[in-house]
C-alpha cells in the first residue's frame, strides 16, 4: 500500500470517526422550555372519510377519516411536528423503546417520532395481515410484513433508520392506511395535540432555530432564544398550499 | 649525377640540406612519386573521410522502411532500384521502348565498343586532361550528366505520380500537373498520321545525317585531318552514332521541358 | 629505394595533421555509434533502469512497512526475545555444557564406530575368502578343517565386531536425538519468527532478486527485450499466417504489476489491470491486439508507437481503444471497461446511418424512420414542406437531419412525395371515415384524454410539452416523436385510426398499440388536438400540385436517399447513397480530403469529429457534398468516432476471440429490439432505462415492474405469449403493456435475449405434481390463510377475487404454474424488495411463525412454493401462448 492510499484511507477514517453534527445528550439543570401553537390559516376543509376495503369485519368496526389534515375548532393544527434543528447539546433521551400499533387498522399513533440509530417496534393489534410500507428517501425504502400471527404470539417487529428523515409510512393490503415515521437527531421533536399545542421541557438557554412540518402544509422555521428556566414561546401559522 | 651526402627523410628542415645544384629530372622514375608511402596514404586518407561521412550519415539517416509489402496495393510512387532510376526518369521523355531497350543497349553497346574507337594513346596509366580533353567531356557527358544525375533527380526529386517535388516540398498524393505537351508535327500543323510519321523519319533522320557531317567536322578541326584518316570511318561512323544519340536524348528532354513537345517521331510501331 | 636528383614536394608534405584529424574524426564516429547503438536507439534500457530503480524503492518502503507492522507486533517480539533467551542459554549455562558434552562424546563414539565399521568389513571379507577356501576344498575333496575353523574363527570375530559396531550405532543415533531435543527449542523459535516474518522475508528475496549479485556488488539487472509471440495470428497481405510480436513490455515494465498504478508512463501499471489482464493475460494476448501501434519496434516511442510513416495502425489513445473490443466481442454492451464503443455503436443503430451508409454486420437492420407510402392521408401539406426544410425547427429533438435544403427544393420534394403517395393514402382514407365525438373544445373530453396520456404509459415515450424528452437516443435525440405541436402536423381522423391501431396505417410501425377503447381513442385524439396549431398555406398547397416540381423531386429523393431511413414509394429498388464504411476507421490522412478547412489539424480524429458534427464543410466551390446535418452533442459524436475507428479490415483469429459467439449474438439481436421498440421507456432491462419511473418516485408500485432477472423468472412459452399479446396480471397498475405486434421471430428474439442475459441453458420448466409431497401443501394453506399470511387479502386465485377494488389486488396465484420458474418463487419468497424494489410485497422472511414446519424458514418458503405451483391447473396448448 502506498502511501498516498494510506493518507486516504486514514481521512476516510477520521471523517467517518469524527461526528461533526452528533447530538450529546446529557443533564439539563437549569433548562427553559419552548411551547406554542400551530395554527392552520383560514377556513379548514372538511375531513374525508376513508373507504374501508378489506378485512371490513376487523378494520370496518370504526369509521375511519383522514388525519392528513386536522384541524380544532379553534383552529388548531393537529398532527403538526415540531422540533429544534440545530441543538448540539441538551436533555438526554429517556431511552424507552418507541412502539407503533397497528390497531383497528390504523397506525397509532399517526405521527410516530423514533430516534435515529436506535431500533425501534411495530406490533400488530388486530389478528390480521398487515404490512409496513416505509417510504424512505435518505432511509432505504424498506416493505415488511407483520403476519396476523404477531398479534397472538406477541411478536413485534424491529426496525431501525439511520438518517434523520420524515419517512411516510403505508400499508399496501389496506390502502387507506397511512401514517409517518418522524426520524429523530435530538430530543427536541413534539407533536401538537388536537388543539395544535406543543410543549418542549428541559431545553438549555440559547437561541435556537424551531421548524414546524406538516406532511400537507411543509415546513416553516422561526428562531427563539431560551433564558434559563424561562419559558419561550414559539407559534406558527401554517396556510394551504 | 652527384649524391646528396646523406640520405635524408624529406621532413628534415631546408636549413640542414646539402646545397646541390638542381638538375632536371634523368633517370627512370624520378618523375614518377612512390606508391608507397605516397599515394596509398592520400588513398587512406580519404577512405577515412569517406567512412567518417559513411559512419555520420548512416548514424543521421536511416534506410527507409517502407510499407508492408502488399501485392493489391502499387505504392505511389514506384521506384525501381537506384541503379535503374537513370532510366525510369528517361521513360518520362521517351517511348518505352526507347528508354528501355534501345538506349541501354546502346549504352552497353557503346561501352563494350570504346577501347576499339579510342585509338589515343596518351593518358595510360596517369591522369590527363589537357591530352584527352574529347574523350573525357564526352565520358563526363555520358556518364555523370546523364547517368549519375538522371538518377539523382530520380531518388530525390520525384514523388509520387513521378511529379517533380523538390527536396524541401512535402510529397502530396494528390498534386495535379497539368499534361501540355503536344507532339511536334501535330504542333507544326499535320494531322494526317502518315504525313506525321513521313515528316518524324525526315526529322529524325535529317537530324543523324547532318548530325553526323557536323561531327566530322568538328572533329577534323579538333584532330587534324591525319588522325581522322588513321581513325578510319567506321569508328567515325560508330563514334558520331553513339555521340548524337547520346545528345539527343539531352536535347529532347529540352524540347520537353521548353517546349512541351513530346514525340517528334509518331508511328504506330514506335514513337521518338 | 631509388635515388633521385629532386625533392618533391608531395614528398615532403606532412600529412600527420591530416592524419590526427582524422583520427579524431574516427574516435569521434566510433563513439557516436556506440552511443547511438547502445543508448539512444535503445531507449528501454533507461526505461528498464529507471523502472528498476522505482521498484527497488517500492519494495524497499514496503520491507519497511512490513519491518514496523513486526515491531509492532507483540508475538514476534516475543518471540525474537525468546531465541535470543534461547540462543543465550545454547551458547551459555548447563545447557551449553550439556550440549558441549555430548558434541564431544558424539566426536569419539563416531571414531569408534568408524574403527568398528571398518574392522567389520574387512572380517567380512576375510569370511568372504574363507568360505571360498572352505567350498573350494571341499569340492577338491581337499581336507577342509582349518578352513573351517578359520571360518569359525572369523565368525566369532565378526559378532564381536558387529555388537561393537551396533553399539556404537545406537548410540550414536541417541546422541543425536538429544543434540536435536537440545537444539530444537532455538530450531521451533526460528522456526516461528520465519512463519511470522514469511511476508517480509518474501520482499527481501524479491528485492534480492531484483540485483545481480557480484561478490559484494550488487548490480542491476541487464536489460533485455521482453516479448511476447503469438502464433499464427494473422494473415500477412500474400495470405500466409504470421506471428505477432509485441515488445512494448521491454518499455512497459510495470504494466502488469500492481502498484505502478500512480507512476508516470511508461511505468504505469495497466488501468483496470485485474479487470482486463484478468480476462486477457498478457502473456496470452500482447498487447497490440487491442492497442495496434508496432508491436515488434523498439528504438523511439514513435516507432514503437507505430506514429510513423506506413505504418498503418498507429497507438489509439484514450478512449479510441475500445475501438479493439468489437473486434473480439460481439456484444460490447455488456462489457465492463467499453462504455464508450458500445455508445457509438448504440448511436450508430439507433440513427440509421446504415441506411446510407454500408456496413457488414449492420446492413439488414431495420429502417428507423416513419413508413412514407401514405404519407398524403396523414400530414398536412404546408407543414411537410417546413419540414422538409428544417426538421428541427419545428422538433428540435428530431433523430431525422437537416438537409439544408433550399424552399424551392423542399417543395419540390413535398410535391413528389404528396403525388407518389396519393393513390395509396386515399384508398386508406376511404374506408376510415372521421368518426363522431373527436372535439378538442371539449373539455371534459380532453382532460379525459390528458388523463389517459398521463397514465396508461404514453410518457414513457413520448414528450407532450416542448422541452419534455423521456426517452432520448444519445444524450440530445427523441426515440419518439415530440407531441407538443402535433395538431399543426396532422388532424383528427388520421390520430384517432393511428391509435386504435398503428399498424393498420404502416406495417411496420413502431409504436405500438395501447388497446384503446374508441371513446378512450377519441379523448386521447381530442387532447391530442389541443396541442399545437395548423398553419396552412394556401399559396404553396396550389403550388404543390405542379407535376413538374414532383418530378424535380423525385430527382432530388433520389440523390439524397432519403429511402435510407424512409419506405418511399417509387424508391423500393434503389440503393444506399452514403460511401461504405467499413474500412473508415482505417483511412490514412492522404485519403481525408479537408476541402478549405485549413483550421484543422490534419488527423484522422479531427476529420471525423468535424464531418460529422458540420457533413457538409469539406465542401468546396467544384466539390458538393450531400450528407445532412444531425446536430448531434459532441459527446454523442466523440462516441460515435469510436465505434467509426472500429471499422476496419482487421480480423483475430478465432482462438484469441470468446468462445461463446452465440451468445453475445443472442444478446445484440434482442438488445436492437428493446431499442427499437424502446422497452427501456418503461422497464429497467439489464440495469439500463425505466424513463418512465421517475414519475412514479413516491411510490414505485405503480411503476413498469422492472425486468432484470427476467429471464430466470419466467418460463419462455408465458414470455413469448405474452410480449405477443400481454395478458394483465398486476391490477393495480393504470400503466399498459402495450400490443407491439412482433411477428414470430421478434418474440422469440426477446424471449431468448432474457435467456442469454441471464445464462439460462434450458428455458423450459416441467411441474411434477406427485413430487409435492403433501405435508408441503398442508403447511403453505395454513400459512396462506388469515391467521397468518393472508395472501388471499391480496392475492386473486382464479375466480376468486379478494376484497375491495382491483387497485387493491395482487397478481393471480393460479398463473405461477404456467408463468413463473420455480426457483424464482424461492427467491422471492426471500425478499420481494431485493428484486423490485418498492413493490407492495412486503417480507414475510425471515419472521415466519414458529409452530408451523418447526419454525423452519427455508422449510416454509419451500412450502410455499410447492403449494403455488399445485394452484393453477395445466392449460392446454393454444395457438400464440406457447410458441405456436
Amino acid at each position: 500500500m502506498n502511501r498516498k492510499a494510506v493518507a486516504m484511507t486514514v481521512a476516510a477514517l477520521g471523517f467517518v470517526v469524527s461526528p461533526a453534527f452528533a447530538y450529546e445528550g446529557g443533564a439539563v439543570s437549569d433548562g427553559g422550555t419552548i411551547s406554542g401553537t400551530v395554527k392552520f390559516q383560514g377556513a379548514p376543509p372538511a375531513r374525508k372519510e376513508l373507504e374501508v376495503t378489506k378485512d371490513k369485519e376487523v378494520c370496518g368496526k370504526t369509521q375511519k377519516m383522514s388525519r392528513d389534515l386536522v384541524v380544532s375548532s379553534g383552529g388548531g393544527l393537529q398532527y403538526a411536528v415540531v422540533s429544534i434543528t440545530n441543538i448540539q447539546k441538551g436533555k438526554a433521551d429517556n431511552g424507552a423503546v418507541v412502539v407503533l400499533d397497528q390497531n383497528g387498522c390504523e397506525y397509532q399513533p399517526h405521527i410516530i417520532v423514533v430516534p435515529v440509530g436506535k431500533p425501534f417496534e411495530i406490533k400488530n393489534s388486530d389478528g390480521i395481515n398487515h404490512n409496513i410500507h416505509a417510504f424512505g428517501k435518505a432511509n432505504t425504502e424498506w416493505n415488511k410484513a407483520t403476519p396476523g400471527f404477531f398479534t397472538k404470539q406477541n411478536k413485534t417487529l424491529q426496525m431501525t433508520f439511520d438518517k434523520p428523515e420524515y419517512v411516510r409510512v403505508g400499508c399496501d393490503v389496506h390502502s387507506w392506511m397511512t401514517g409517518w415515521f418522524v426520524v429523530k437527531d435530538n430530543p427536541y421533536y413534539e407533536v401538537t395535540d388536537e388543539n395544535g399545542s406543543y410543549k418542549m421541557t428541559d431545553v438549555p438557554p440559547g437561541e435556537y432555530e424551531v421548524k414546524v412540518w406538516h406532511e400537507k402544509l411543509g415546513e416553516k422555521t422561526t428562531k427563539v432564544t431560551v433564558a434559563a428556566k424561562g419559558e419561550a414561546k414559539a407559534d406558527f401559522e401554517l396556510a394551504p398550499k | 649525377m652527384a649524391e646528396a651526402k646523406a640520405v635524408r627523410g624529406v621532413n628534415e628542415p631546408a636549413a640542414r640540406r646539402v646545397e646541390v645544384a638542381i638538375k632536371k629530372a634523368t633517370g627512370p622514375g624520378d618523375d614518377k612519386v612512390h606508391t608507397w608511402p605516397h599515394l596509398v596514404r592520400v588513398e587512406f586518407l580519404c577512405s577515412i573521410f569517406i567512412i567518417v561521412l559513411l559512419i555520420v550519415w548512416s548514424l543521421l539517416v536511416d534506410a527507409p522502411l517502407e510499407e508492408p509489402a502488399n501485392p493489391a496495393k502499387t505504392p505511389n510512387p514506384s521506384k525501381a532500384p537506384w541503379y535503374f532510376l537513370g532510366l525510369q526518369e528517361m521513360l518520362v521523355f521517351f517511348d518505352p521502348w526507347h528508354a528501355g531497350v534501345v538506349l541501354p543497349s546502346l549504352i552497353i553497346v557503346g561501352l563494350m565498343v570504346i577501347p576499339y574507337i579510342d585509338i589515343n594513346p596518351k593518358g595510360n596509366g596517369y591522369y590527363t586532361f589537357s591530352e584527352r580533353k574529347f574523350e573525357l567531356l564526352t565520358y563526363f557527358f555520358g556518364f555523370h550528366v546523364l547517368w549519375v544525375s538522371l538518377i539523382v533527380i530520380g531518388t530525390f526529386l520525384r514523388g509520387p505520380g513521378w511529379n517533380w517535388f523538390w527536396p524541401w516540398q512535402k510529397w502530396d498524393l494528390h498534386k495535379v500537373e497539368a499534361m501540355t505537351n503536344i507532339d511536334l508535327p501535330y504542333m507544326i500543323g499535320i494531322r494526317d498520321p502518315n504525313t506525321a510519321m513521313i515528316f518524324g523519319l525526315t526529322a529524325v533522320g535529317g537530324y543523324f545525317v547532318v548530325g553526323t557531317l557536323a561531327m566530322y567536322g568538328w572533329i577534323r578541326w579538333m584532330k587534324g585531318a591525319e588522325f581522322m584518316q588513321r581513325w578510319g570511318m567506321p569508328r567515325f561512323m560508330t563514334t558520331s552514332f553513339l555521340f548524337l544519340n547520346m545528345l539527343s536524348v539531352l536535347i529532347k528532354m529540352l524540347m520537353r521541358h521548353a517546349g512541351n513537345i513530346k514525340y517528334i517521331l509518331v508511328t504506330p510501331y514506335i514513337n521518338f | 629505394m631509388a635515388r633521385r636528383s629532386v625533392d618533391i614536394d608531395d614528398e615532403k608534405r606532412s600529412y600527420s595533421a591530416i592524419f590526427l584529424v582524422s583520427v579524431g574524426l574516427l574516435l569521434f564516429g566510433a563513439v557516436w555509434s556506440i552511443w547511438d547503438d547502445n543508448i539512444s536507439r535503445r531507449p528501454w534500457k533507461y526505461y528498464q533502469a529507471i523502472f528498476e530503480e522505482r521498484e527497488q524503492t517500492k519494495i524497499a518502503d514496503d520491507i519497511k512497512q512490513a519491518d514496523a507492522k513486526l515491531q509492532a507486533d507483540p508475538a514476534y517480539q516475543q518471540a525474537t526475545k525468546d531465541l535470543t533467551a534461547a540462543r543465550e542459554r545454547l551458547q551459555n549455562g548447563e545447557t551449553a555444557k550439556r550440549l558441549a558434552a555430548l558434541q564431544d562424546e558424539l566426536a569419539n563414539i563416531t571414531v569408534t564406530f568408524n574403527d568398528a565399521d571398518l574392522k567389520l568389513r574387512i572380517v567380512k571379507s576375510r569370511l568372504e575368502e574363507a568360505w571360498y577356501v572352505y567350498e573350494t576344498a571341499e569340492l577338491e575333496h581337499r581336507p577342509a578343517e582349518d578352513a573351517k575353523k578359520h571360518i569359525d574363527a572369523l565368525n566369532e570375530e565378526k559378532t564381536g565386531l558387529q555388537k561393537r559396531f551396533d553399539d556404537g550405532k545406537s548410540r550414536i543415533e541417541q546422541i543425536n536425538k538429544e543434540l536435536t531435543e537440545v537444539r530444537s527449542e532455538v530450531k521451533g523459535l526460528e522456526e516461528k519468527l520465519r512463519t511470522l516474518s514469511a511476508d517480509r522475508e518474501r520482499l527481501a528475496q524479491k528485492l534480492d532478486g531484483l540485483t545481480l549479485k557480484a561478490g559484494p556488488f550488487a548490480l542491476p539487472m541487464i536489460p533485455k527485450i521482453r516479448q511476447v509471440v503469438l502464433e499464427d495470428f494473422e494473415r500477412n497481405n500474400f495470405d500466409k499466417p504470421v506471428a505477432r510480436v509485441d515488445r512494448c513490455q521491454s518499455c512497459h515494465i510495470g504494466i502488469d504489476k500492481a502498484g505502478f498504478e500512480d507512476a508516470p508512463n511508461p511505468y504505469k501499471t495497466h488501468p483496470k489491470r485485474q479487470l482486463i489482464f484478468g480476462k486477457h493475460p498478457s502473456e496470452k494476448f500482447g498487447c497490440t491486439p487491442c492497442h495496434l501501434g508496432q508491436g515488434p519496434a523498439v528504438n523511439s516511442i514513435e516507432q514503437a508507437h507505430g506514429v510513423v510513416h506506413h505504418w498503418d495502425q498507429p497507438l489509439l489513445q484514450g478512449d479510441k481503444v475500445q475501438a479493439s473490443c468489437i473486434k473480439c466481442h460481439a456484444n460490447v454492451s455488456r462489457l465492463e471497461g467499453a462504455e464508450r464503443i458500445a455508445q457509438g455503436e448504440k448511436l450508430f443503430e439507433d440513427l440509421g446511418c446504415h441506411g446510407c451508409h454500408l456496413v457488414d454486420g449492420y446492413e439488414d437492420l431495420a429502417r428507423v424512420a416513419p413508413f412514407l407510402r401514405r404519407i398524403s392521408a396523414k400530414v398536412e401539406p404546408s407543414w411537410l414542406v417546413r419540414w422538409v426544410k428544417n426538421p428541427h425547427e419545428f422538433r428540435p429533438r428530431t433523430p431525422m437531419p437537416n438537409f439544408l435544403f433550399k424552399e424551392e427544393d423542399a417543395m419540390a420534394v413535398a410535391a413528389y412525395l404528396l403525388s407518389a403517395t396519393k393513390q395509396e393514402g386515399d384508398a386508406w382514407l376511404e374506408t376510415r371515415p372521421l368518426p363522431a365525438g373527436i372535439d378538442p373544445n371539449n373539455a371534459t373530453l380532453v382532460s379525459q384524454g390528458k388523463d389517459l396520456v398521463d397514465s396508461i404509459g404514453c410518457r414513457g415515450c413520448h414528450g407532450f410539452a416542448t422541452d419534455e424528452s423521456p426517452a432520448l437516443i444519445g444524450t440530445s435525440k427523441d426515440i419518439a416523436p415530440n407531441l407538443s405541436k402535433i395538431a399543426e402536423k396532422t388532424d383528427g381522423r388520421w390520430l384517432y385510426y393511428w391509435l386504435k391501431g398503428p399498424r393498420d396505417y404502416s406495417p411496420e410501425a413502431r409504436m405500438p398499440s395501447l388497446r384503446l377503447s374508441d371513446a378512450e381513442a377519441k379523448a386521447v385524439t381530442s387532447f391530442l388536438l389541443t396541442l399545437g396549431k395548423k398553419d396552412t398555406n394556401q399559396e404553396l398547397l396550389a403550388k404543390l400540385q405542379d407535376p413538374a416540381l414532383a418530378d424535380r423531386g423525385k430527382v432530388l429523393v433520389r440523390k439524397y436517399g432519403c429511402f435510407g431511413c424512409h419506405n418511399v414509394t417509387g424508391m423500393e429498388t434503389e440503393s444506399r447513397v452514403g460511401a461504405e464504411l467499413n474500412t473508415f476507421g482505417g483511412k490514412t490522412l492522404e485519403e481525408l480530403f479537408f476541402g478549405n478547412r485549413t483550421d484543422i489539424v490534419p488527423s484522422w480524429d479531427n476529420w471525423t469529429f468535424n464531418k460529422i458534427k458540420t457533413p457538409r464543410t469539406y465542401a468546396t466551390e467544384r466539390i458538393e457534398q450531400a450528407m445532412p446535418q444531425f446536430d448531434l452533442a459532441d459527446d454523442d459524436i466523440k462516441a460515435l468516432r469510436v465505434f467509426l475507428a472500429s471499422r476496419t479490415d482487421l480480423k483475430y483469429p478465432p482462438k484469441y476471440r470468446p468462445a461463446d459467439q452465440l451468445k453475445a449474438q443472442r444478446e445484440v439481436a434482442g438488445r436492437r429490439l428493446v431499442a427499437r421498440y424502446n422497452c427501456v421507456g418503461c422497464h429497467v432491462v439489464d440495469g439500463k432505462g425505466g424513463a418512465i419511473r421517475a414519475r412514479y418516485e413516491d411510490q414505485m408500485a405503480l411503476a413498469p415492474p422492472i425486468l432484470n432477472g427476467e429471464g430466470a423468472k419466467v418460463q419462455a412459452n408465458f414470455l413469448y405469449g405474452f410480449v405477443k399479446e400481454p395478458v394483465p396480471i398486476r391490477p393495480w397498475l393504470k400503466l399498459r403493456m402495450p400490443t407491439f405486434g412482433l411477428s414470430d421471430k421478434e418474440a422469440t428474439t426477446i424471449v431468448d435475449y432474457f435467456g442469454a442475459l441471464d445464462n439460462i441453458e434450458t428455458p423450459f420448466v416441467h411441474v411434477i405434481d406427485a413430487q409435492i409431497p403433501a405435508e408441503n401443501v398442508e403447511a403453505a394453506k395454513k400459512l396462506s390463510s388469515s391467521d397468518y399470511f393472508g395472501c388471499f387479502s391480496c392475492h386473486q386465485q382464479g375466480d376468486r377475487k379478494p376484497e375491495g377494488p382491483p387497485d387493491g389486488w395482487a397478481p393471480d396465484l393460479t398463473m405461477a404454474r404456467d408463468r413463473l420458474k420455480p426457483d424464482w418463487i424461492i427467491t422471492w419468497l426471500h425478499d420481494p424488495q431485493k428484486l423490485q424494489p418498492g413493490t407492495k410485497m412486503p417480507s414475510f422472511f425471515p419472521g415466519g411463525p414458529d409452530d408451523i414446519l418447526g419454525g423452519d424458514d427455508e422449510k416454509q418458503i419451500r412450502a410455499l412454493r410447492d403449494w403455488i405451483l399445485t394452484l393453477g391447473k395445466p392449460q392446454k396448448m393454444q395457438v400464440g401462448q406457447a410458441g405456436g
